[in-house]
């Protein structure tokens, strides 16, 4: 059953509720999309800051986890229209753009790809095929739910989902 | 999936906020939302109204905001600390959560004040419940300094008059809650100073009340914190309060007493008269903590000690 939010004046304790659950979902997608730690807190915030002002003008939220990755998806998208010229991205200066993975502790116990890895395996997948992936297997979306928040059939996602894995496969080969 | 992409999506997901950055960034969303609050129509009030009733008839709920800040604070203690540590030293927060203290309702920072500012101050007190209670009867004096406020303003509407008292019915619940938790010598303290404080606010407003702007609301109000102080008087087996003076319900005994004496009824006694208002006035009125005076206030005169090196 899906979180819903009603709009009425004591709906901020489900807002409240709300970014206690998906806060990291929302911070970690924005992540691996413009590869900016510091950039995508932001965004974050801004996605949430949106969801409230969807409710101030009365409306209600029927489906909260879609609500709001569809709005990430959004800016994401408009972000990346605005800043085209910034698509080539280093990654020292992703490192450097504060994308680093940080845990409670801030220690990094076990892990096989570090922060780097990761931001070069992802950045090296093409969009549409990243989003797909980062929304299937990290954001654990099923193809039908991807399918409605990109305004996609699930037949266009699955076929995304596919050559994305194909892709990723080949990207790790070379990077093992 | 073999294992090294397993592995990959594995670490991937570890991606997260620290709970430091999560709190900070509530703040700011928090804030925002603060300063835009969801209202109704009053038509649209009117058609859920029904539905809303129901519903809570039949799924009884406690949770407000400030629960839910507190239930989110309560699992992640250091942030909430790291919090307050920011709202009381300074910065961007600091300067709101300062701000938010002058505002009443209706203000823009009023929310910050009641359901950011005041929960985080809850929320660092330990778990001693007379400290709680103490900080509760802070909130309920709070809450009355913000009517009396408003009541030299054209600001005292109807609609703030009844959130008010919602707030002090609400408060007044919780720091009952706290009362019953303080061992009994240290609550009766409590108790009789929760109850100095809706005193003088009383006093306060039928004192200001010729002039207040909103008369119809400052006399509903005191009305209304009569009744709160009122039930909580009998929950803690006290006879009820003598009655204050009030130009739309002077108790007769009162007014024949003022007639007697030539004295008009419709304006508040000063505080040498105030006895003769009092229907409990054939008990001795000496207050028990001030020592050293007998029954009309006049001083006892004890034998002073000499000086010692005084020379005449």
């Amino acid at each position: 059953m899906p979180m819903t939010i009603k709009s009425h004046p004591g709906a901020d304790a489900d807002f409240a509720t709300a970014y206690d659950e998906f806060a990291d979902a929302i911070f970690r997608h924005c992540c691996y999309r413009c590869f900016d730690r510091e950039r995508a807190k932001e965004l974050m915030q801004e996605v949430f800051m949106k969801a409230w002002d969807y409710l101030v003008a009365g409306k209600d939220i029927d489906n909260v986890q879609a609500f709001l990755y569809r709005t990430a998806n959004n800016i994401l998208v408009d972000e990346a229209r605005r800043a085209k010229k910034r698509t080539v991205v280093s990654y020292e200066d992703m490192e450097e753009s504060g994308f680093e993975i940080e845990g409670e502790d801030g220690r990094d116990q076990g892990r096989v790809f570090d922060a780097k890895a990761i931001a070069q395996v992802l950045h090296e997948l093409e969009e549409p095929y990243r989003a797909a992936i980062i929304m299937r297997y990290i954001d654990e979306l099923s193809p039908k739910e991807i399918a409605e928040l990109l305004n996609e059939t699930a037949n266009v996602v699955s076929v995304r989902l596919n050559r994305g894995m194909k892709m990723l496969r080949t990207i790790l080969a070379t990077y093992g | 999936m073999d294992k090294l992409t397993k592995q990959f999506f594995g670490d991937a997901k570890r991606m997260q906020l620290s709970s430091q950055e999560k709190a900070l960034l509530w703040q700011g969303i928090s804030t925002f939302a603060s300063a835009k609050q969801i209202s109704l129509n009053s038509l649209e009030k009117a058609e859920g109204f029904e539905a809303i009733a129901a519903h809570m008839r039949k799924n009884p709920l406690e949770e407000t905001a400030t629960v839910a800040l507190f239930s989110w604070m309560h699992f992640h203690k250091l942030t909430a600390s790291v919090l307050i540590a920011l709202i009381i030293v300074g910065g961007g927060g600091g300067g709101v959560a300062y701000a938010s203290q002058a505002a009443v309702p209706g203000d823009t920072l009023y929310s910050i004040k009641v359901d950011v500012t005041e929960p985080l101050i809850d929320a660092a007190l330990s778990f001693d419940p007379e400290r709680r209670a103490e900080w509760g009867r802070r909130r309920i004096k709070r809450r009355l300094k913000e009517v009396e406020h408003l009541s030299s303003t054209e600001e005292f509407t109807p609609d703030r008059r009844a959130r008010l008292e919602e707030r002090i019915e609400y408060r007044m619940a919780k720091l009952q809650e706290h009362l019953d938790r303080v061992p009994e010598d240290h609550r009766v303290v409590m108790q009789d100073r929760v109850d100095d404080v809706m005193m003088r606010h009383q006093e306060f407003l039928i004192k200001i009340e010729d002039g207040a702007v909103s008369i119809e609301e400052v006399r509903a109000f005191n009305d209304h914190v009569g009744g709160v102080r009122n039930r909580a008087r009998e929950k803690w087996e006290r006879k009820a309060p003598p009655p204050m003076i009030n130009r739309e319900h002077v108790p007769e005994e009162i007014r024949k007493k003022r007639e007697e004496l030539g004295r008009p009824i419709d304006r508040m006694p000063p505080p040498h008269e105030r006895k003769l208002d009092r229907l409990d006035s054939k008990l001795p009125l000496k207050h028990p903590l001030r020592k050293g005076r007998d029954a009309q206030g006049e001083r006892e005169k004890a034998p002073r000690p000499p000086r010692q090196g005084q020379h005449r």
